[in-house]
């Protein structure tokens, strides 16, 4: 084959023949069964060529890394994650720059803190026992409020002046601080009160076993404004959750031969709490009469 | 980039507009075909195959463009998806029947052109790839690969060409192809 062919056949896969040099190039095919074949040939050949260009500019294109522009965004978590660890940073260098005598004081007052509580803690479960007024009780709780509150507003005061001696990168810090602290008054406060009314409550009449007998549930109230109410126990403790604001609520128990069984009484309603509960389930309403009758004479024997 | 400049940088074959494409416009592209029960993995795929496609029409001045780069591509994106999902639909009714069309023979010829190509000196293989997909002229050729002038180049493509064949046809001589 000589140049001038090889330049035919390329003109012709390519279809830069005329129309009438196009008809006697297929002519000559289809008379020429090895002409054919090496035309086929041809063909296979520049589609590879072009194949193989094709392959290479797409395996550049896929060695692009765009995944962080696909929805699953990585580079947004990475960005993410690596505000985060700066944040800890800060805060853990926030500690560490401190001078000593600063971190000295900070932990007085901590300490100062927890011994207020365990004060407080000590003081409470003994007013059960005094006359059902909640006049004394609420005067120690809002002296622990306030005493809290002050350490509280000592404690910011000082990490504020730790916070301005200190390089920057702090001011975040000293925020989140402050946000913190209020909470913790709120939870602890609650409980408080609640461990109040178990107390007390439990100073129930029961049908067999002596009623001095005070059996201690330790409540923890999930704060939660939603209208279910539910409930678990879970080693030994019963976790309610829901919104129990609207009316106070009664823990009634009754020891029987069989056993004992706890009932909350909310919103003029009796609900049957079962002590294997330990996932989280919803307070189902008692409606049983007779049972109700029971609970209703037991509760007015405590004499509320 | 703008458009314009893009497009002139494709006309003198740098390759780095293609990645600038690819990047700028990969989530548009994306979104159309995970939006139309594709995977990222085929909006890669006919992303990447829809730009080839607008390279090869550029790069060999065959592209008339009216509108934007990207609303470009995003037609082709679509037309592309469109036939696999045709081809997808097909092949669930087909299974068994797209067995029958592969052709043994011609499977083995092509890989057989393959490897020659790969075996080529890189010059050669330059050249013959951006004559046929480029469709480069020979003097732009001659100018990217450092040929004298468009002359040489085309000696030398009508030597590697040949080169090639003899190579292929040996190797079919060997695994007695031709009978």
């Amino acid at each position: 084959m000589n140049a001038n062919t090889t330049e035919i056949i390329e003109s012709y896969l390519k279809g830069e023949l005329s129309g009438a040099e196009k008809t006697a190039f297929e002519a000559q095919l289809e008379q020429d069964p090895l002409f054919k074949s090496e035309i086929e040939l041809q063909k296979d050949i520049m589609n590879s060529i072009k194949g193989y260009r094709k392959n290479q500019l797409k395996e550049r294109l896929n060695n692009i890394d765009v995944s962080a522009t696909s929805y699953f965004n990585l580079a947004a978590i990475k960005i993410g994650i690596s505000i985060l660890i700066l944040g800890m940073l800060s805060y853990g260098s926030y500690f560490y720059l401190s001078s000593e005598d600063e971190i000295k004081e900070e932990i007085k007052v901590t300490s100062g803190i927890t011994q207020e509580k365990i004060a407080s803690e000590v003081d409470i479960p003994q007013t059960p026992k005094e006359a059902n007024d909640g006049n004394p009780e609420s005067i120690k709780e809002q002296e622990v409020v306030k005493t809290e509150s002050q350490i509280i507003k000592e404690e910011t005061a000082s990490k504020k002046s730790v916070a301005s001696n200190t390089e920057s990168k702090n001011a975040k810090v000293e925020r989140k601080e402050v946000i913190v602290a209020p909470n913790v008054i709120d939870t602890f406060e609650e409980k408080q009160i609640i461990v109040n009314n178990s107390h007390f409550d439990n100073t129930s009449n029961s049908n067999t076993i002596p009623s001095d007998k005070i059996t201690e549930v330790e409540i923890k109230h999930e704060e939660n404004k939603s209208k279910d109410l539910k409930y678990k126990y879970l080693n030994k403790k019963l976790y309610l959750y829901g919104d129990f604001s609207t009316s106070p609520y009664e823990l009634i128990e009754l020891n029987s031969n069989v056993g004992k069984k706890l009932f909350l009484f909310h919103n003029n309603l009796y609900y049957q709490l079962s002590e294997s509960q330990k996932t989280i389930a919803p307070l189902a309403p008692i409606n049983d009469s007779i049972v109700i009758q029971e609970l209703d004479s037991l509760k007015a024997k405590k004499g509320n | 980039m703008s458009d314009n400049e893009i497009l002139d940088k494709i006309r003198r074959g740098d390759e780095s507009a293609l990645d600038y494409l690819y990047k700028k416009y990969f989530k548009m592209m994306a979104k159309l075909i995970i939006t139309n029960n594709g995977t990222d993995e085929e909006a890669r795929d006919i992303y990447q195959e829809a730009l080839i496609v607008f390279w090869q029409k550029a790069v060999s001045n065959n592209l008339v463009l009216t509108s934007k780069i990207s609303t470009y591509l995003y037609s082709i994106c679509q037309n592309l998806w469109r036939k696999e999902l045709d081809r997808k639909s097909r092949l669930s009714y087909e299974d068994k029947d797209g067995a029958d069309t592969f052709d043994p023979d011609k499977e083995e010829r092509i890989k057989i052109i393959n490897n020659c190509i790969n075996e080529l000196g890189d010059t050669c293989r330059k050249l013959l790839t951006y004559y046929y997909f480029d469709e480069m002229s020979m003097s732009d050729i001659a100018e990217k690969l450092g040929f004298a002038n468009a002359d040489t180049a085309k000696t030398k493509k009508y030597k590697c060409k040949k080169q090639l064949d003899s190579l292929i046809k040996s190797k079919f001589k060997a695994s007695d192809f031709l009978d």
